[in-house]
């Protein structure tokens, strides 16, 4: 993935998967499987943070439209995302790897560690989703319940896809 | 990256943020009646939190002025105070007027007649003091007299005992009234005349002025009834045993209207026609 078509490609195909989830896959009201904040994790690392949230915010407002969902709702969790994502990646990973301006990839870092960023990314991203989405109507316990089993599902999705995409990117 | 550049991209970025955040609000709320709902009403609370808090803030800054116009009105309740207090400790024979109607200068009787037809006093206040001609004077007793003439500091009054002067005064049982007179012999009584035969007076009744003068004002009593008597059949004469006693006269007042002038100019116009 060090070419551009090569990324834009791998968006294309990220976008589609969340398509085909969002339209075709329910797995109850817990649940909302979403590839969105991997699309927004993997943006090059060298850019400047205002134009991460920029692409951050129309890669989420396309998807609110394809998904036909409501619009903003996957932006504003994405943005959200994309504003704490440069401080998550130096939680979780050296200088000496965010230097390189690659994201590290599971065989880099472990996969505990890549889980850990998966995770925290997830929380903060279903943490504003939710927050949006149940605006106070819901109890906290299944608010709480929603976001848990939304951040596992999606870590396991993540995982999964991230894997895949690893290989592409080898 | 120099200090202040990494300062101003923090800055931009939360701006950039915030105002990508509330572009999503925006778009959320104009798409869903429920979000539009909770999100535009949790927006209001926190509006009112704010005005509430900032209201308290206006309150706190403007305590300066509040207190400032609370000390004036102190100062001014408290110059009503006194004078009340001033009223108060006044002399049995001062007099009060609490409507404002009339302007009261309180004098003293520096020399008086009694044993002659036309008696006089003369006071201690003049036209320095606000004196004018035709002022009344009166003590809480009854009336005492009219200004005659004034001079800087002094002012000559004709005395109620004056076999030439008369005012209006009233039954204050019925509010009949008639003129009242003294007869030139006893300082210590009068006479009501041209009393309406249908007045009701009887023997204890109380006189008091009427007010129909523009020199005394009303109820300023004046003394009792001791004797009633019919003239020639028409109206009653009746016999006043007068409150004040012109011997130890001392203490004055000398009332004036305040909107005598504005009367008095009525008064011409109307004749002038």
């Amino acid at each position: 993935m060090k070419n551009r078509l090569g990324y834009i490609l791998f968006y294309v195909i990220l976008l589609l998967i969340q398509v085909v989830l969002s339209d075709f896959v329910n797995i109850g009201p817990y649940i909302y499987l979403c590839c969105l904040p991997l699309l927004v994790l993997y943006l090059p690392l060298d850019q400047h943070p205002v134009v991460s949230m920029l692409l951050a915010f129309l890669l989420g407002l396309t998807v609110d439209i394809l998904c036909d969902g409501i619009p903003g709702l996957n932006a504003a969790a994405a943005v959200a995302l994309a504003a704490v994502r440069r401080p998550l990646y130096s939680a979780f990973f050296t200088r000496d790897s965010l230097d390189r301006a690659l994201i590290p990839t599971i065989q880099e870092v472990g996969i505990l560690r890549h889980a850990n960023l998966i995770f925290s990314s997830l929380a903060v991203y279903f943490i504003v989703y939710i927050c949006l989405d149940a605006v106070g109507m819901e109890s906290l316990t299944t608010t709480l319940l929603r976001l848990a089993l939304s951040c596992i599902a999606n870590l396991v999705l993540i995982l999964a896809l991230d894997f895949f995409m690893l290989n592409t990117r080898e | 990256m120099t200090g202040r550049s990494a300062f101003a991209r923090i800055v931009v970025s939360v701006l950039v943020f915030i105002a990508l955040e509330i572009l999503c609000l925006a778009m959320i709320t104009n798409s869903s009646v429920v979000q539009r709902y909770r999100i535009v009403g949790a927006i209001r609370e926190a509006q009112s939190y704010i005005w509430e808090k900032s209201g308290n803030i206006r309150t706190y800054f403007s305590l300066s002025k509040e207190n400032e116009a609370l000390l004036q009105e102190n100062e001014s309740l408290r110059q009503r105070l006194g004078l009340y207090e001033a009223m108060a400790a006044m002399p049995d024979d001062a007099f009060r007027d609490l409507d404002g109607v009339y302007n009261y200068t309180s004098a003293e009787v520096i020399k008086s007649t009694r044993g002659k037809q036309h008696n006089y006093l003369l006071i201690n206040k003049g036209s320095r003091q606000g004196i004018a001609e035709n002022m009344g004077v009166v003590t809480s007793n009854g009336v005492v007299g009219i200004v005659d003439a004034v001079s800087d500091n002094y002012a000559y009054v004709i005395s109620f005992l004056n076999t030439e002067r008369s005012i209006s005064a009233r039954l204050t049982k019925s509010n009949h009234f008639g003129l009242l007179r003294w007869e030139g012999v006893n300082p210590h009584k009068a006479t009501l005349t041209e009393m309406s035969l249908y007045c009701g007076a009887a023997v204890g009744d109380s006189v008091a002025t009427s007010g129909h003068s523009n020199i005394f004002p009303a109820d300023i009593p004046i003394g009792v009834i001791s004797q009633v008597k019919t003239v020639s059949g028409l109206y009653l004469s009746l016999d006043i045993d007068l409150f004040q006693d012109f011997s130890s006269l001392r203490h004055v007042y000398v009332v004036a209207r305040n909107d005598l002038e504005e009367i008095e100019a009525l008064e011409e116009k109307e004749e002038q026609k």
